[in-house]
């Protein structure tokens, strides 16, 4: 079976080196952008089957960035995380379509879940369509 | 009968109910009203209604629980969820649920009408035919909302022999239709 792509995108170091080697221990296939150009460079050169973004980052936000996915690469899954939680921002990932919305200090056997849940969703929603 | 689309009202307060379903009939949609979950469940088995209007803070109902409920049995819905008590745990729970909006109460009709347009134009695949009707359903009920009488059909009229571009009017009709 083919590995799970994650592309992580954060701006704090600590959460990037501690999401690499998780995601590398469950021999995930992980990729990371210190911000949201970083991110958007990325993909524009590679596929991925979910998207992990901060909220509140200095050059493009988590938001912004959902936005963008979500009319170049519609289909793409993308989980917000954020240490600064609020309604605006959640019913603003609402109408982006954003799939999860992670609160930060997270427990990261609970994150990972909710990655698998909704790469697994993508999954089975790819094999309805195709049928 | 031709309309803007079908809405399902998911709400068990009367008042809210009558306000929502004259709103919506009066921009030209078909309203339907179910005053719980089980009601909508039964509706969704014979009507095509896509758009759900569904308010989570109900005497009778668990509006979220209702909202996984319509989502399971019909992914396809698009499902609006109103609420005037929002927390971040509901609206992150919604989230997951794939809402396609939640409107803060109290709201004004205009946003919610916006909202609602919104979401019946997204409904089905994006392949020509389906943009073409829905742009044809979207012309008719700016007719009807503007009191204006729609051109006549040409190829609904009657065809007289005599008239010389009668050959050159079928070929148009044919093309339209084709």
């Amino acid at each position: 079976m083919n590995k799970h792509r994650i592309l992580v995108v954060d701006d704090e170091l600590l959460i990037r080196d501690l999401l690499y080697d998780f995601f590398t221990g469950q021999g995930w296939d992980i990729t990371v952008a210190d911000g949201g150009q970083k991110a958007i460079d990325y993909l524009k050169n590679q596929e991925f089957d979910v998207v992990l973004t901060d909220l509140k980052m200095p050059d493009i936000d988590g938001m912004d960035l959902a936005g963008r996915i979500r009319s170049l690469y519609d289909g793409l899954p993308v989980i917000i995380m954020t240490g600064f939680p609020s309604l605006d921002s959640a019913i603003q990932g609402i109408r982006h379509k954003v799939d999860d919305y992670i609160v930060k200090p997270f427990n990261v056997n609970q994150l990972f879940k909710a990655v698998k849940r909704v790469v697994e969703a993508d999954v089975a929603t790819a094999g309805t369509a195709s049928e | 009968m031709n309309t803007c689309g079908n809405i399902l009202i998911v709400n068990s307060e009367e008042y809210v109910q009558d306000m929502l379903r004259e709103y919506f009939t009066d921009l030209g949609y078909h309203v339907l009203v179910a005053g719980g979950t089980g009601a909508a469940l039964d509706i969704l088995t014979s009507v095509t209604s896509p758009v759900v209007l569904v308010d989570l803070e109900q005497p009778d109902i668990d509006g979220l629980a209702t909202v996984a409920r319509l989502r399971r049995s019909r992914p396809d819905l698009r499902v609006i969820a109103m609420s005037g008590t929002p927390t971040l745990q509901s609206t992150i729970s919604a989230l997951r649920q794939g809402v396609f909006d939640y409107v803060v109460k109290p709201f004004r009709l205009e946003d919610l009408k916006d909202i609602v347009k919104r979401a019946v134009s997204s409904v089905g695949d994006d392949s020509r035919t389906l943009k073409l009707q829905r742009r044809i359903a979207e012309l008719e009920c700016y007719i009807r909302a503007h009191g204006l009488q729609p051109p006549p059909d040409p190829c609904a009229s009657e065809t007289d022999p005599d008239d010389p571009h009668e050959s050159n009017m079928s070929a148009t009709c044919a093309g339209r239709r084709a």
